[in-house]
C-alpha cells in the first residue's frame, strides 16, 4: 500500500472510532426513548421497540418538561446575549487599548477565570438573596449569565485583526461604539458563533445555580427537571431516556445551524 | 491661508523620543510628500496629522485651526492605507459611502455621492461586489475613492501605492497626480520610494531619524541637497560619494593621489571632504579620471556602469552604448558644475562657486 494511503487509511480508522464513541451513547438513548422499559435490557440496541411514542407522551403527562425547556432556552439565550455584548466590549478594550490599571483588569479576568461557581455558590447565593431575587427568573439568569471566556476569545479574535480597519473607521467618522459592532464585530463572526455555541452549551447544562437559587416548580430549567423526574421514576429507563432526548435536541439544533461558522472559527479563534 | 501647519511637532512612545520637532508648512491644495526611510517616522507624522497618534508637544493646525485635542473624525481629513483597510463585509459602495452614513446623510445624498466617486474612478462596474473580489488594484481605487467621496479639506496617503505591482505603480501615480489636479485638495503623501515622491510633489519632506532633512521642490532637492543624507536619498541610482581633500592646486584629490576636480570651494586644507558626484553626471572622457570597470548593464536606452575609482565603488549611467568590458580601465570626467563638496564630519554641502 502506498504511503499517502496508508495515512488516509489510519486518519480515517481514528475518525471512525471517535465517531462511534461519540453517538453509541446518543443511538442507545435514542432506541431506549422508544422501548418499553422490559425490551430495554433485553433486546439489542439497534432493534426497534414497541413503546413508540408512549414513554415521550407518559413522561411530559407527569412533568411540565415544556416548560422547563422555555426556562432554559431563556436563560441560555439570555447568557448568549450577554456574554456576546459585554465578551465583545471587554474584549475589544484589552485587545486595543492600554491605560493605566488594564493590566489590573486583566489579571482579575484571569483569576475570576480560575473561581469555580461551586467556591461562590453561597457568598453569590446570600448576594442575590438579599436582592430579593431568589425565585424570580433575574435570580435564576442573570447572576451566571455571563461567561468570562467571552472575554478571552473575543480579546484573541481583536488582537489578530489589524488597526488599519479601526483607524479607516475612525477617520471615517465613526464612535468607538460603533466601530466594535459595525465594523469589527460582522469580521469576526465565527468568532461570536464560537462564544455563542460555547456559552449556550454551558448554561443549558448549567445545575448547581438554578438548584440553589429556585425552589419554585415553575422556574426549574430541563436539567432540574430531569433530575427530579430521574428520582422519581429511577426505574423507567424508557422515559428517562425520552427526557434525556428531548434536552439533547435544542443544543443538537443550535449547534448544526452554525456548525459551519464554529468549525471556522474553532480553527481561528483556536479555542475549542 | 495654509492648509497644513506643524510647529515643532515631537512624539514619544513612552521614553523613546521618535519625532524630535518637526515644523512645515504645507500650503492649501498643494502636493506635498513625506519622504524618508524606513522607520524614520512618516507614518507617525501622517497620524498625527490625521490624530490618529496624539502628539507629545507642539502644534497641528489644519486651515488655520489647531487640532491638537481634536478627533480625527472632526478634522475634516480623509486618510488612504497601504493595506487599503476596506471593510471586508461591506460591498464597495457601502465601503464608499461609510464615513458618509457616520455622518448622518440621506441615503439618497450618500447613493449619488458615491455614484459620482465611483465615475471619476471607473469604480462603477464594481459598486456591488465585496472587496475580496477585486484586484489589488481595484482595491486601491476603493481605499481613494472613500477618500475622496467626503471632499475632505485634506488627504493624507500611506504609501498607497506599495503593494501594486511597478506598472500598475506607475499607472497610479499618474493618476493620483491627475485627480489632485481636478480636485485640487491639499494633499500629504507619504512614500519611502523617492521615485515616487519626485514625480509626484511640489514639494517634498525628507525626513530622517524623525528629523526634517530638507524641504524643497523636486528639483531644488536634486540640484541643491543640503547634506549628504539629501543628495544620497534623492536621484535614482545615488549618488556617488569620493573621500578626498583639497589639493595645493585648489582642486580636490583623493586619497590615493587621484586628482579629481581643477576647483574647490574655499577652506582649509586639512579638512576632510567628500565629493558627490550623480551617475548621470559621469561622461567618458579620454585622458581622464582611470577607473577599473567591474559590470556593464545595458538597459538600451542607456548604461549602466558599475567602476571603481581609488577604491572606491561608483556608478555611472551613460547616454551612448558604452563597450567597455570588466576588467578593463576607462576614463572618466565630471559634467561641469555638476559635483557637490560635503564636509565628511558634518555632512553638510560647502557651496561650490557654481551653486
Ligand atoms: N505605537 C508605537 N509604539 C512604539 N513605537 C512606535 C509606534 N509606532 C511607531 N513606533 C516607532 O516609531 C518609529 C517610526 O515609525 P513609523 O511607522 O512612523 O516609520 P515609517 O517612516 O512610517 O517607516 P516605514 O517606511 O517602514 O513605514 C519607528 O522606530 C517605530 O518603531
Ligand atoms: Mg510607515
Amino acid at each position: 500500500m502506498p504511503k499517502s494511503l496508508l495515512r488516509k487509511f489510519f486518519a480515517y480508522g481514528v475518525i471512525a472510532i471517535a465517531l462511534v464513541l461519540t453517538f453509541y451513547p446518543v443511538a442507545w438513548m435514542l432506541s431506549a426513548s422508544l422501548k418499553e422499559s422490559g425490551e430495554i435490557f433485553t433486546t439489542p440496541v439497534f432493534s426497534s421497540g414497541s413503546a413508540g411514542l408512549g414513554n415521550y407522551v407518559s413522561a411530559f403527562a407527569e412533568y411540565p418538561f415544556f416548560l422547563y425547556l422555555l426556562n432554559s432556552v431563556f436563560a441560555s439565550l439570555v447568557s448568549v446575549l450577554v456574554t456576546v455584548l459585554l465578551g465583545a466590549l471587554a474584549g475589544y478594550s484589552f485587545a486595543k487599548f492600554r491605560y493605566g490599571l488594564s493590566t489590573v483588569f486583566w489579571i482579575v479576568v484571569l483569576v475570576s477565570l480560575m473561581i469555580p461557581l461551586e467556591a461562590v455558590v453561597i457568598p453569590l447565593f446570600l448576594e442575590v438573596h438579599s436582592f430579593g431575587w431568589t425565585n424570580t427568573y433575574a435570580g435564576l439568569v442573570l447572576p451566571t449569565a455571563f461567561n468570562v471566556v467571552g472575554i478571552f476569545i473575543f480579546r484573541q479574535a481583536f488582537v489578530a485583526l489589524p488597526d488599519d480597519y479601526i483607524d479607516a473607521a475612525r477617520v471615517d467618522g465613526a464612535g468607538e461604539l460603533r466601530i466594535l459592532f459595525s465594523v469589527i464585530l460582522p469580521m469576526v463572526l465565527p468568532t461570536v458563533v464560537v462564544v455563542s455555541v460555547l456559552t449556550f452549551n454551558l448554561n443549558w447544562n448549567s445545575y448547581l445555580w438554578p438548584l440553589v437559587v429556585t425552589s419554585d416548580d415553575g422556574l426549574r430549567t430541563l436539567p432540574l427537571g430531569m433530575a427530579a423526574f430521574q428520582a422519581g421514576y429511577n426505574t423507567q429507563y424508557g422515559e428517562v431516556m425520552a427526557v434525556s432526548v428531548f434536552g439533547t435536541l435544542p443544543t443538537a439544533v443550535f449547534f448544526l445551524a452554525l456548525q459551519r461558522y464554529f468549525v471556522e472559527g474553532t480553527i481561528s479563534t483556536g479555542v475549542k | 491661508m495654509p492648509g497644513v501647519i506643524l510647529k515643532d511637532v515631537r512624539k514619544s512612545f513612552g521614553k523613546h523620543e521618535t519625532i524630535h520637532g518637526v515644523s512645515v508648512e504645507i500650503g492649501d491644495g498643494e502636493f506635498v510628500t513625506l519622504v524618508g526611510p524606513s522607520g524614520c517616522g512618516k507614518s507617525t507624522v501622517l497620524r498625527m496629522i490625521a490624530g490618529l497618534e496624539t502628539v507629545t508637544a507642539g502644534s497641528i493646525s489644519i486651515n488655520g485651526k489647531e487640532v491638537n485635542g481634536i478627533a480625527p473624525k472632526d478634522r475634516d481629513i480623509a486618510m488612504v492605507f497601504q493595506s487599503y483597510a476596506l471593510y471586508p463585509h461591506m460591498t464597495v459602495a457601502e465601503n464608499m459611502g461609510f464615513s458618509l452614513k457616520m455622518r448622518g446623510l440621506p441615503k439618497a445624498e450618500i447613493d449619488a455621492a458615491v455614484k459620482k466617486t465611483a465615475g471619476i474612478l471607473g469604480l462603477e462596474p464594481y459598486l456591488a461586489r465585496y472587496p475580496k473580489a477585486l484586484s489589488g488594484g481595484q482595491r486601491q481605487r476603493v481605499a481613494m475613492g472613500r477618500a475622496i467621496v467626503r471632499n475632505p479639506a485634506v488627504f493624507l496617503f500611506d504609501e498607497p501605492l506599495s503593494n501594486l505591482d511597478a506598472k500598475l505603480r506607475v499607472q497610479m501615480r499618474t493618476e493620483i497626480k491627475d485627480l489632485h489636479h481636478r480636485l485640487k485638495t491639499t494633499t500629504v503623501y507619504v512614500t519611502h520610494d523617492q521615485i515616487e515622491a519626485m514625480t509626484m510633489a511640489e514639494k517634498i519632506v525628507v525626513l530622517n531619524d524623525g528629523r526634517i532633512e530638507q524641504v524643497g521642490t523636486p528639483l531644488e532637492l536634486y540640484d541643491t541637497p543640503v547634506n549628504r543624507f539629501v543628495a544620497g536619498f534623492i536621484g535614482s541610482p545615488s549618488m556617488n560619494f569620493l573621500p578626498c581633500r583639497r589639493d595645493d592646486a585648489g582642486g580636490l584629490t583623493s586619497p590615493t593621489g587621484q586628482k579629481l576636480t581643477d576647483t574647490a570651494p574655499e577652506g582649509p586644507k586639512d579638512q576632510p571632504l567628500i565629493l558627490g558626484i550623480r551617475p548621470e553626471n559621469i561622461t567618458l572622457q579620454p585622458g581622464g579620471i582611470p577607473c577599473e570597470v567591474k559590470l556593464v548593464e545595458p538597459t538600451g536606452a542607456e548604461t549602466m556602469l558599475s567602476l571603481e575609482l581609488s577604491g572606491v565603488a561608483v556608478t555611472a549611467v551613460m547616454k551612448a552604448r558604452v563597450k567597455a568590458r570588466p576588467g578593463e580601465t576607462i576614463h572618466i570626467g565630471f559634467e561641469p558644475d555638476s559635483w557637490h563638496v560635503f564636509d565628511e564630519d558634518s555632512g553638510l554641502r560647502i557651496p561650490t562657486a557654481g551653486s
